[in-house]
């Protein structure tokens, strides 16, 4: 179940795996991707298994399956660090797309966009839609209705009596709305609840409002 | 010329000594190159039994290092270090000792390395960083002789592990060399010698020595004065605090033994509130102080300028302190090795009784005080279990000779099987850690980039890349601290450390206190929570995971015991059962005090549901395991709903329609086969490995702790071993330090074989129903716990659904 909400006058649909869709505009919204992490590690000698860096690309695919749409906006952090074995595996992947790849610059995209622009990919600073800024970073007191990613939020619930979980939420405060990191392999900050204005938690496949 | 033994005994009775027995035999059987595990108290002159004949048996002349010494800590090795240089300089023996431990300074490792001293004394993480320094082989090659100190502390540990593989390749550098181990008194010393020799050992070259030093123990329990005003729980003992006061009078100096952080914080606060008077004069210590700190405490003991320390286990080994008069122990130990280290903190001179008051946290504890007693009579210990076919611990070995001087497969396999550990390595395993080493995992892609151990033209595994050289170099140990946040002053000042997950909770103008002082919560910075002084009333006190103690088997077996004394002799009692007496009248009432060939299973109803409590007395953690094993097997037979509770004594399944006790029986629920698959089911060892997991990952280097000044590169590589977790269970289920995670839960936090042995003894008792109105003295505690866990099998979603409609509602 994606519930649906309205944010800025707009309507979008929270996706269990942490994107945003947003209908008027046929547009997934998803930021900190961190793809080509796994093989960052590999060559740094940490020894992770070659097939979870797939994972990510099944993601993307099963969303763009999911609701065809006509620009993926990716509010940074898409590269977890410089260019390595896993580029080509990009490379494809978005070759082989329709849609509109935008990337809002973040802090871990240090790769040169003249390789974005190569595939197509806009290459952009912020950007802003209907009155919505699209940013890497987040502004809890911005002055205008803003989309954010960076700092991969979750939240500590205690769930019955005795156990805890933590998990990759959405929230909202103020005018500053921030996703959940989207990539596999990608770590969590933990938020307090009572510091912001409402949460949707991400609870195996079902995004939930507390 | 004299012998080893004849010159030893003259220096230590030049020193006004006279040499025990146990040392006068170890001095015989090192001149007589044995090996050999050595088993005397704290104390009691083990340091020389060994420490002279390394001494005596290097050669001044030769300028390369001869004997080593390992200890499990710092402080301890201080110690031995001023021992063997005051032994040396008094014999005039002109030897270089050195000390090698985390502390020294790289200058002094750098004398050292080029200018080898002949006698060193280590840790077992830096005696493996001298493995991982090119030309260790050739230095190391003359030693002849290594003493483990406290073995049967690192045997249970993979600390010990990191010791059977060091010692494995420094028997093939050189042949000649001796190993002794040290340990405190273990019951059955086979495999504290087995572990120390290793598989291939010649029996007849290894030997043990027991010394015949017993050290008088005297337990006093603290008995509360009116029995029927004494809480029934609470995990504190604070009612009994003038009692404690008036102890700490009574005594030059006390050491207090609490058994978790917090406790030791909250004991502190309330003996300065009570008694003022001691301000100045009372300290605190637990692990998680500052170590500067750590040592002003330690130091003030030794010149008496303290009364009382208020400490955790992080003064349970280790330094003597002589002007220790007494031991307070808080609450029950819950296992005898740890109660007799305790104990041996205070009547150091030789000969003198060590006294322990014993401060029970609720009524039954004080049977813990009669077992122990009992316990002490036999004066052993528990056996460490040592841990078998650690991958983690090889694969960070591998590494560290591959950073040094590199390795052959095929000859370190070999050697490898020779320590107890590893000695079931098939050669499956090993090909897949050197294929993993290589390659990074089982499968290869012609993209991938995957750098660490190479193997080179020469057939040598090596690690040339000298980053990652470096990354393992500093990485190397087994020894996992949870992740922690240092609490500073704003003004600058380090206090000590707590969990991330205190520091989460605190909201900016917090009071809380910490290592004694009051403090306000200031900000998050950096990984630092910075704080100010407050004379505020604190309303926090931050406490550790982990520092739940369960009871050992042993101690569980004499507990069992002692129940059985006061049913057979009811009027020869000690006087904790005798304090204990309207308790058990009590008990007795309503329901029974069970015999040894029977189980007690107490029932009665409440407005809650169907209360049913089991008593093996086994300690929480096979509680733990136990309750949920039931619990799931009789909601095979039919569906039921229940909830859980633990304590050391006994568990409850609370639940809405009654079990029928006597078919747990009939039915066989008891049977020890197929737990593993029961538990998995039941317990979610998943969750459970997940946490075992997290060290793993750090030993084997897959989590990069980080450098103290990290660069943007290498926070590009930093992760948590949760995420590393979850890849492995979803791409590489036979990974096999996956495998291991699992394999190391089961049998050493689920303690499987202790496990068997329970679910058997219960399954050939009889059941005693008590059928009751009321909560019983041996149930109120378990009934009244608020940590309950639920068995349920609803989803996450719909768990968090309905928590969110109750938070609605109320």
């Amino acid at each position: 179940m994606s519930p649906k909400i309205r944010f800025a006058s707009q309507d979008f649909e929270l996706d269990a795996s942490g994107a945003l869709y947003w209908p008027s505009q046929k547009a997934v919204i998803l930021s900190d991707i961190h793809l080509g992490k796994v093989a960052h590690f590999r060559k740094h000698g940490t020894a992770l298994p070659t097939e979870a860096q797939y994972e990510n690309y099944h993601r993307l695919t099963k969303l763009i399956e999911r609701y065809k749409p006509q620009q993926m906006l990716i509010i940074g952090d898409l590269f977890h660090s410089t260019i390595n074995s896993e580029w080509p595996v990009f490379e494809r992947f978005v070759r082989a797309q329709q849609t509109q790849f935008r990337l809002i610059v973040g802090n871990h995209d240090i790769i040169d966009p003249k390789r974005f622009l190569a595939l197509n990919i806009e290459v952009l600073d912020a950007l802003t839609l209907h009155n919505i800024t699209f940013s890497h970073y987040p502004d809890h007191e911005s002055e205008v209705y803003r989309i954010s990613g960076h700092l991969h939020p979750a939240i500590r619930l205690r769930i019955g009596s005795a156990e805890k979980r933590t998990l990759k939420c959405f929230y909202i405060k103020n005018k500053q709305f921030v996703l959940p990191s989207f990539g596999y392999f990608t770590g969590n900050t933990r938020i307090q609840q009572p510091e912001v204005d409402q949460v949707y938690v991400i609870a195996e496949g079902e995004v939930i409002a507390i | 010329m004299c012998t080893i033994a004849e010159t030893s005994a003259q220096w230590l009775k030049n020193q006004g000594y006279t040499p025990h027995t146990f040392q006068r035999e170890c001095w015989n059987k090192v001149g007589a190159h044995l090996n050999g595990l050595l088993m005397a108290p704290t104390g009691s002159g083990k340091t020389y039994a060994l420490g002279l004949p390394m001494l005596l048996q290097a050669d001044a002349s030769k300028k390369v290092l001869q004997g080593v010494w390992i200890t499990p800590l710092r402080a301890l090795s201080y110690e031995i270090y001023q021992a063997l240089e005051y032994a040396n300089q008094s014999m005039g023996l002109g030897l270089q000792v050195a000390l090698r431990n985390g502390d020294t300074p790289n200058k002094e490792r750098q004398k050292q390395q080029k200018n080898s001293p002949q006698i060193l004394v280590t840790t077992p993480e830096s005696l493996h960083l001298l493995l991982a320094a090119k030309g260790y082989s050739q230095r190391l090659e003359h030693l002849k002789m290594i003493v483990v100190d406290e073995w049967h502390d690192l045997m249970g540990s993979k600390r010990g592990v990191m010791i059977e593989l060091a010692l494995s390749r420094l028997k093939s550098l050189s042949a000649a060399v001796n190993i002794w181990g040290i340990s405190a008194t273990l019951k059955d010393d086979s495999l504290a010698l087995e572990v120390l020799s290793g598989s291939q050992a010649k029996k007849e070259k290894w030997i043990s020595i027991r010394a015949d030093l017993y050290k008088e123990i005297k337990i006093v329990s603290i008995i509360p004065k009116i029995m029927e005003r004494f809480p029934w729980r609470g995990h504190l003992g604070i009612h009994l605090i003038d009692q404690v006061i008036e102890v700490i009078h009574r005594h030059q100096t006390v050491l207090l033994f609490t058994n978790t952080r917090s406790q030791c914080e909250i004991w502190y606060q309330k003996i300065l509130e009570k008694a003022p008077e001691f301000a100045g004069e009372i300290a605190m210590h637990h692990s998680s102080i500052d170590r500067q700190t750590r040592s002003w405490v330690e130091n003030a003991i030794r010149n008496e300028s303290l009364r009382a320390v208020v400490c955790t286990s992080s003064l349970d080994l280790g330094v003597d302190f002589a002007p220790v008069e007494a031991i307070i122990q808080i609450g029950g130990p819950k296992g005898i090795a740890r109660f007799i280290q305790r104990a041996g903190r205070s009547g150091h001179q030789p000969g003198a009784t060590s006294l322990v008051y014993f401060v029970p946290t609720h009524a039954i504890e004080l049977i813990e005080s009669a077992a122990l007693r009992k316990a002490i009579e036999i004066n052993a210990i528990e056996n460490p279990v040592p841990y078998l076919l650690c991958y983690d611990v090889l694969i960070q070995y591998c590494c560290t000779l591959a950073v040094s001087e590199g390795y052959k497969e095929a000859a370190l396999y070999e050697e490898v099987k020779t320590t107890h550990c590893f000695q079931a390595l098939t050669i499956e395993a090993w090909k897949w850690i050197q294929n993993f080493l290589v390659h990074g995992s089982q499968s290869l892609s012609t993209y991938d980039e995957y750098k660490k151990v190479v193997r080179n033209e020469a057939q040598l595994m090596v690690i040339e890349n000298r980053g990652l050289a470096m990354r393992h170099r500093l990485q190397i140990g087994t020894i996992v601290s949870d992740a922690a946040l240092q609490v500073v002053f704003q003004s600058g000042g380090f206090i000590g450390s707590v969990e991330e997950w205190f520091a989460s909770q605190l909201k900016v103008g917090d009071i809380f206190t910490f290592a004694g002082k009051t403090l306000e919560f200031i900000r998050l910075k950096e990984l630092k929570v910075v704080v100010r002084r407050s004379s505020q009333k604190a309303s926090k006190v931050p406490s550790w995971m982990g520092g739940r103690l369960s009871f050992t088997s042993e101690m569980s077996d004499f507990l069992k015991h002692v129940l059985q004394q006061a049913h057979q002799h009811p009027n020869n009692q000690e006087e904790e059962l005798k304090a204990l007496e309207p308790i058990f009248e009590r008990q007795k009432k309503e329901s029974f005090v069970p015999k040894a060939h029977e189980f007690l299973v107490e029932v009665f109803h409440t407005r809650e549901g169907f209360h049913h409590i089991f008593y093996p007395f086994e300690g929480r953690f096979i509680h733990e395991a136990i309750a949920n094993l039931l619990a799931y097997r009789i909601s095979l037979m039919h569906p039921i709903s229940c909830t859980l509770a633990y304590n050391d004594y006994g568990f409850e399944i609370l639940a809405e329609q009654p079990i029928e006790i006597s078919l747990l029986w009939e039915n066989n629920l008891w049977d020890s086969r197929f737990i593993y698959e029961d538990l998995y089911n039941s317990l979610n060892i998943t969750e459970m490995s997940r946490r075992t997991f997290r060290d793993i990952a750090v030993i084997s280097h897959l989590v990069f702790t980080g450098y103290p000044n990290k660069s943007i590169k290498t926070k590009h590589l930093q992760s948590s071993s949760q995420l590393l977790f979850e890849v492995f269970k979803s791409h590489e289920p036979d990974h096999l330090l996956y495998l291991q995670a699992k394999r190391e839960t089961l049998e050493h936090k689920l303690e499987e074989g202790r496990l068997i042995r329970v679910l058997n003894r219960i399954a050939n008792t009889e059941p005693l129903v008590a059928h009751c109105s009321l909560p019983t003295p041996f149930s109120f505690p378990i009934i009244t716990d608020r940590l309950r866990e639920k068995l349920s099998n609803e989803s996450l979603a719909d768990r968090i659904r309905k928590m969110t409609a109750k938070l609605e509602r109320s």
